[in-house]
């Protein structure tokens, strides 16, 4: 009875081990890959399956016709008559030659009859093809693709010198390429974009763009930039050019207690630098995504201060000579002083008259990891300062990295609340009658920051558009905005 | 010594010339009034083919940054999409009177009014209405605010609203208001009601 109970006991575990064994084997052996070739033609591109048939491998040549124009086939025992528009070709099963309208063709193999469907060695589809379509055909072994009578995307690349230079990537059409970034290396892969351009290198004799490597891989194309900094890619013509430029470097102008505590350089050094340098935080560009991190180092309460609109983006016309852009950054400068005089770290979004659209400013605030984000506005309707902030639904901020770009702002609601209403405070205890309102609104690009974020819009003192140039108005809207940053900075500040 | 017969003749050429010019003049004239008329900035009534029924308008008050509630009576068709237009452009008829309370540029109009999934209205704006808006933050933010909240009390059905200009998407509406977002009509609802 025992001896019997051990040997079920026995069995069950052999049994139990081969059914382990069998599964394991069935997840590791993957199934053979199915081997597929793109063909791109200058309306369309699709994939056809390859055969391996006596070692070669073969392609259904009515398939890729069918893609292309009209076609019928004809079978009359081992004999194949495909007809393509006004074409008519003519193969038999088991040989290797054929005619294609007036010409004869010789393949690389035998011609195949399987299931009513004609099969030609794939190594013979480049020049058997135009013989129907009239054109040429063009195949990359290394992606896979053919491209016919002059199919998919080419590119020119153009190196524009200046401090600092841009190279200017131009493409016959849209492109959508995955970009990331190493250090000055920028990396462009073009795994849905048919790019025609089999390899191409190129030097520059340039202190910032040194070389462009293009290459195919099995994924399509990839794009190698080097730089002696990050880049920054910059996209127009409806994704048809793409602009390659030095990443803005963030511009910081520090507290002597912070700067010494950071990098050991006195606090007049620093600032002086910054303002030294009125283009450092600027750069023009227009549909953008910044690629490459900052050259500063993050800290933990950065304040971005985004004077809004610049250069051809004159902003509101607040008068017949007064235009909105130089009111915000009037105003945006003062409180950048305000800020370094109580320690804090700033970023200015521009120092200068230029144009940095609406994605290049989030993109910025976003990779320098900015604690707030204030973006100054100034209108001639009402009086007095209205804050702004998303109208995004509040949320409990997302876990992980990555945040869905036009909602970004979600998870920070809550915190760009508490800041709006510390700017009302403040404003109230600096000029109790001047009238003040806070309200959610629909602003660009609020809704793409991660992290506290308000827009403040400036009206006139007392209807008099002039009143927003008066310096004592300006001051006391910095003042109160820098008193309001100070504090809610043990609510906002958390590591990052 | 001319002739009698030519001196007629000539004094008859020269009265059919200028006759012929003042001629040429008044329907110059003509022309160039027809030609205003058919520039005026006003839109044309809606259809009257239907009976009048009310309609909620959420008219912006820039003196007092606020929004008003009003009630119009229009011919409404009876096909979703074309109601929202004929309400938005009963709207835009307010904002492009001489006395508005939220002047917009001459010529804004609404192309045509699409509905998605039976919740979402994609309101197609002409370029003129984004070209001569005014920027500013407040100045824009009552047109969008006004608009989606009137579609969204004629036609509670509508819970998203997206804009788009002349079939295009554009960033902002005059260099401030998000035009990229689509808008929950529920949370410009509440911001409206703050607004009376």
């Amino acid at each position: 009875m025992r001896w019997n109970k051990e040997a079920l006991l026995q069995r069950q575990f052999r049994i139990t081990g081969i059914a382990v064994a069998v599964s394991l084997c069935f997840l590791v052996a993957r199934p053979a890959e199915d081997k597929q070739l793109t063909i791109i033609t200058p309306q369309s591109s699709f994939s056809v399956l390859l055969q391996e048939r006596e070692g070669k491998e073969y392609i259904d040549l009515q398939n890729i016709l069918d893609q292309l124009g009209h076609t019928s086939a004809t079978i009359e025992g081992d004999n194949f008559k495909l007809r393509y528009d006004r074409l008519e070709a003519h193969f038999k099963s088991g040989q290797t030659s054929g005619k294609v309208g007036n010409a004869s063709v010789q393949l690389a193999g035998k011609f195949l009859l399987e299931n009513d469907h004609g099969l030609v060695p794939f190594a013979s589809l480049v020049e058997l093809l135009p013989h129907f379509t009239g054109g040429h055909a063009e195949y990359h072994e290394i992606s896979r693709r053919l491209f016919v009578n002059g199919g998919g995307t080419r590119f020119s690349a153009e190196l524009k010198k200046g401090t600092p230079s841009t190279l200017a990537l131009s493409f016959t059409a849209s492109v959508n390429p995955r970009i990331t970034s190493e250090g000055g290396k920028l990396r462009l892969s073009f795994s849905h974009d048919p790019l025609a351009t089999t390899a191409q290198n190129l030097k520059y004799d340039d202190p910032l763009i040194t070389s462009l490597h293009y290459s195919e891989n099995e994924n399509g194309g990839e794009m190698v930039i080097e730089a002696s900094e990050p880049l920054l890619a910059s996209f127009s013509d409806k994704g048809k050019t793409i602009v390659l430029s030095a990443a803005p470097k963030l511009a910081t102008a520090t507290s002597s207690a912070e700067t010494q505590t950071a990098s050991g350089t006195p606090a007049a050094n620093s600032t002086a630098a910054t303002e030294s340098n009125p283009n450092l935080s600027s750069t023009t560009s227009s549909g953008s995504a910044v690629l490459g991190e900052p050259s500063v180092p993050h800290t933990r309460y950065l304040i971005v201060i985004d004077p809004s609109h610049g250069g051809s983006e004159r902003g509101a016309a607040l008068s017949e000579k007064l235009a909105e852009k130089d009111i915000t950054l009037a105003i945006a400068r003062r409180l950048r002083a305000e800020l370094n005089d109580r320690g804090l770290v700033t970023f200015m979004i521009r120092d200068s008259d230029s144009t940095i659209s609406l994605d290049q400013r989030a993109a910025v605030t976003n990779t320098s990891r900015a604690a707030v984000y204030v973006a100054i506005h100034a209108g001639t309707l009402g009086h007095g300062v209205r804050v702004y902030t998303s109208m995004l639904p509040e949320t409990a901020p997302a876990p992980g990295t990555f945040l869905p770009w036009e909602t970004a702002q979600s998870g920070y609601v809550h915190n760009s609340r508490i800041l709006a209403y510390s700017v009302i405070d403040q404003i109230t205890k600096n000029q109790s009658k001047l009238p003040v309102a806070m309200m959610p609104a629909p602003v660009r690009p609020l809704n793409n920051i991660a992290g506290a974020a308000i827009a403040i819009e400036v009206a006139p003192q007392n209807g008099d558009a002039e009143s927003l140039t008066n310096s004592n108005y300006q001051q006391m809207v910095a003042n109160s905005l820098a008193a309001a940053i100070v504090s809610v900075r043990s609510s906002l500040e958390q590591p990052r | 010594m001319i002739p009698r017969h030519v001196q007629i003749s000539f004094a008859l050429l020269l009265a059919g010339i200028f006759s012929v010019g003042f001629y040429m003049l008044s329907l110059k004239h003509r022309a160039e009034t027809s030609t205003w008329h058919s520039t005026d900035s006003t839109l044309l009534a809606p259809p009257v083919s239907a009976a009048a029924e009310p309609v909620t308008l959420y008219v912006a008050y820039d003196d007092l940054g606020v929004l008003r509630k009003r009630t119009a009576m229009v011919a409404l068709p009876s096909e979703t999409p074309a109601r929202a237009r004929t309400i938005l452009r009963t709207l835009l008829t307010e904002y492009l009177q001489e006395t508005s309370p939220h002047p917009i540029g001459a010529g804004s109009d609404i192309n045509d009014v699409y509905m998605v999934n039976q919740n979402l209205a994609v309101v197609d704006l002409n370029s003129t209405f984004a070209d001569t808006h005014r920027s500013g933050v407040w100045e824009e933010t009552l047109t969008v605010d006004s608009m989606i909240a009137t579609l969204s009390a004629n036609i509670p059905e509508i819970k998203q609203v997206k804009i788009l200009v002349d079939g295009q998407e554009r960033e902002t509406l005059a260099g401030h208001a998000d035009l990229i977002t689509v808008y929950d009509a529920s949370v410009v609802n509440q911001l409206v009601q703050a607004l009376q």
